[in-house]
């Protein structure tokens, strides 16, 4: 509901709206080019009107039936499956800034800000995710699906984007934000889903050869590009979405060893190697089982905490990942393949 | 609400204000929101609520600008009335999120700011049409390809408007139900179609532009030359 609203002029620290602004400028600054290779004279007219095409279906409500109240589709996702994910990013850069100006919904120096979220979260972080599905699920039935799957997440990670911009800014306060919005919008996320879902259904019925594809040149270094976002940002997600929320029960592990008392046995020695974040937190801020932890704000930094520390671990492990499988690449290359016998 | 509800008096009126050229007016109105939004609010002395001179000075021109350009006062009040409800509820959540305690004065700070700044846009969009606004902003460095992309959407977003008001009525006299969309699919199908329809017409319309001689750039009856000077007679 918040996230719907686009952000007005004057919320946003002037440097959050000047970074905001140069990232967004910079993606679809890069989406134009890639959009003018691909569809050359065709784009002004073909961007063009199906923007207003987004525009307009913006407006067409789905009631929730129980509530009174209704459902819109943002249709970021849904733009990046049908005309691809350059022309869907500029279709809705387009469509921000005539709300903008024509409809005062959302600010003049909040549209670097708007236009992440919604232009370029949407659909380019979108379609890698979807891409990445792809890669499993042929078939249109999977089309539909990876489509679903990317349009809900896409959600949440915009309205958490959403929040950390407005909270840069000092005044509104990160945590109970974030969550607040995090709530709502996986449920939110899940009618997102579900138009997009049924809309992509039925054009997967009348329409199927308006479907964008990538063209063969983009197989192969763009593809597995694609792949490597859109797993980072999978993981990512859990990371920052997931982690945070889960159990603090102790693990299998754990629980039996305080139920055949040895557990007092691990926990006498240091660990021989010093590690940056033992338990999974800052070592100045404790461990989140500590007595302190009937406190709400340190619940809350404990998951902040969490959240943090599991975006770097993934990261870290990605990391190390990338490089541990180039070197196996490289040696194969170089030895070439291995025959038995 | 009618699409030309949006600029209707960008064409209907004739003042001062609009005949002036449109890079004067959108540099000074992206100047104008530009101190508005990143200067801190302050407090006019003996104001109750954190609104600066500066906030109040700008209140006043915007007022007369209004005056000026004649738009009618009660057509600007029922577009802040659609606006500020939602600026408010943002605003809100900055106290909301400190538990109720403190955050009030940013609140009403934030929510000024962002409700001036929105007046200053509705000013700018209704003493200039549209296409000259998109015209002056290729003038100022605004990418050619995006700015013609928007000039074909805002004109085929009043098209579509229509093609989706036409679809409803088809619906709704055909459909029994109470409610013309307690179908989920019945606007599924509608949401496909305005896709599909917009995606078809896209190609017919560069079809036709091809066959009338396009050849990769658009051009406008709107550009002047470039060494117009900022001020000038409107010229239709």
């Amino acid at each position: 509901m918040l996230y719907a609203m686009h952000i007005p002029d004057g919320f946003l620290h002037p440097l959050t709206a000047l970074v905001t602004a140069a990232l967004s400028f910079g993606a679809i600054g890069y989406s134009l080019r890639r959009l003018r290779l691909e569809a050359g004279d065709r784009l002004v007219p073909l961007v063009g009107v199906t923007a207003a095409g987004i525009f307009a279906a913006q407006m067409v409500n789905f009631p929730l039936g129980v509530v009174p109240a209704s459902g819109h589709l943002t249709g970021g996702v849904l733009a990046a499956v049908v005309l691809g994910p350059w022309a869907a990013a500029v279709a809705m850069t387009c469509v921000l800034i005539v709300q903008c100006f024509l409809f005062g919904d959302g600010g003049v120096t909040a549209l670097g800000a708007n236009a992440l979220n919604m232009a370029v979260i949407g659909p380019l972080l979108g379609y890698s995710i979807y891409a990445l599905i792809r890669t499993f699920l042929k078939g249109e039935g999977g089309r539909v699906a990876a489509a679903m799957f990317s349009a809900w997440l896409i959600v949440p990670i915009s309205a958490v984007a959403f929040a950390m911009e407005l909270a840069a800014g000092g005044e509104f306060r990160f945590l109970p934000v974030a969550t607040a919005m995090l709530l709502f919008h996986l449920l939110i996320g899940v009618g997102e889903a579900l138009i997009t879902g049924v809309v992509l259904a039925w054009i997967v019925r009348t329409r199927p050869t308006m479907l964008y594809e990538p063209q063969g040149g983009t197989g192969g270094m763009a593809r597995t590009a694609q792949m490597i976002v859109g797993g980072l940002a999978l993981a990512a997600a859990v990371a920052v979405l997931v982690a945070p929320w889960s159990s603090n029960l102790e693990d299998g592990l754990q629980a039996v060893a305080v139920r055949l008392d040895f557990s007092d046995r691990g926990l006498v020695a240091e660990p021989v190697i010093p590690v940056p974040f033992p338990d999974y937190a800052f070592s100045d801020s404790g461990n989140a089982d500590s007595a302190a932890a009937s406190s709400g704000r340190f619940w809350q930094r404990a998951r902040l905490v969490t959240a943090v520390v599991g975006l770097l671990g993934t990261l870290v492990t990605f990391g190390a990942a990338m490089m541990l499988a180039g070197s196996v690449r490289m040696s194969y290359r170089r030895s070439g393949p291995v025959h038995v016998g | 609400m009618s699409a030309e509800f949006l600029d209707r008096y960008s064409r209907a009126r004739q003042s001062p204000l609009h005949r002036l050229g449109a890079r004067l007016k959108l540099l000074t109105a992206l100047a104008i929101i530009l101190l508005l939004a990143f200067l801190p609010a302050g407090r006019a002395v003996g104001a109750p609520v954190p609104i600066g001179w500066f906030q109040l000075a700008a209140a006043a021109a915007i007022f007369a600008a209004l005056v000026v350009a004649r738009i009618p006062l009660r057509y600007v009040a029922v577009r802040l009335l659609f606006v500020a409800p939602l600026v408010f509820a943002l605003a809100f959540s900055i106290p909301l999120s400190r538990g109720l305690g403190s955050g009030w004065e940013a609140m009403i700070a934030v929510a000024v700011k962002g409700i001036l700044c929105f007046s200053t846009v509705l000013l700018l969009v209704n003493t200039t049409p549209f296409e000259e606004l998109l015209a002056a902003m290729t003038r100022l460095g605004v990418p050619k390809l995006l700015v013609a992309t928007l000039g074909f959407m805002v004109r085929y977003v009043f098209v579509l408007l229509d093609e989706l008001a036409r679809m409803r009525r088809a619906r709704r006299a055909r459909t029994f139900a109470r409610r013309p969309f307690a179908d989920w699919r019945q606007a599924a199908s509608l949401v496909g179609m305005l896709v599909v329809r917009s995606y078809e017409r896209a190609e017919r319309v560069y079809w036709a532009m091809l066959a009338r001689g396009f050849d990769g750039t658009v051009r406008s009856l709107h550009e002047r030359q470039i060494a117009t000077p900022p001020v000038a007679e409107s010229d239709d």
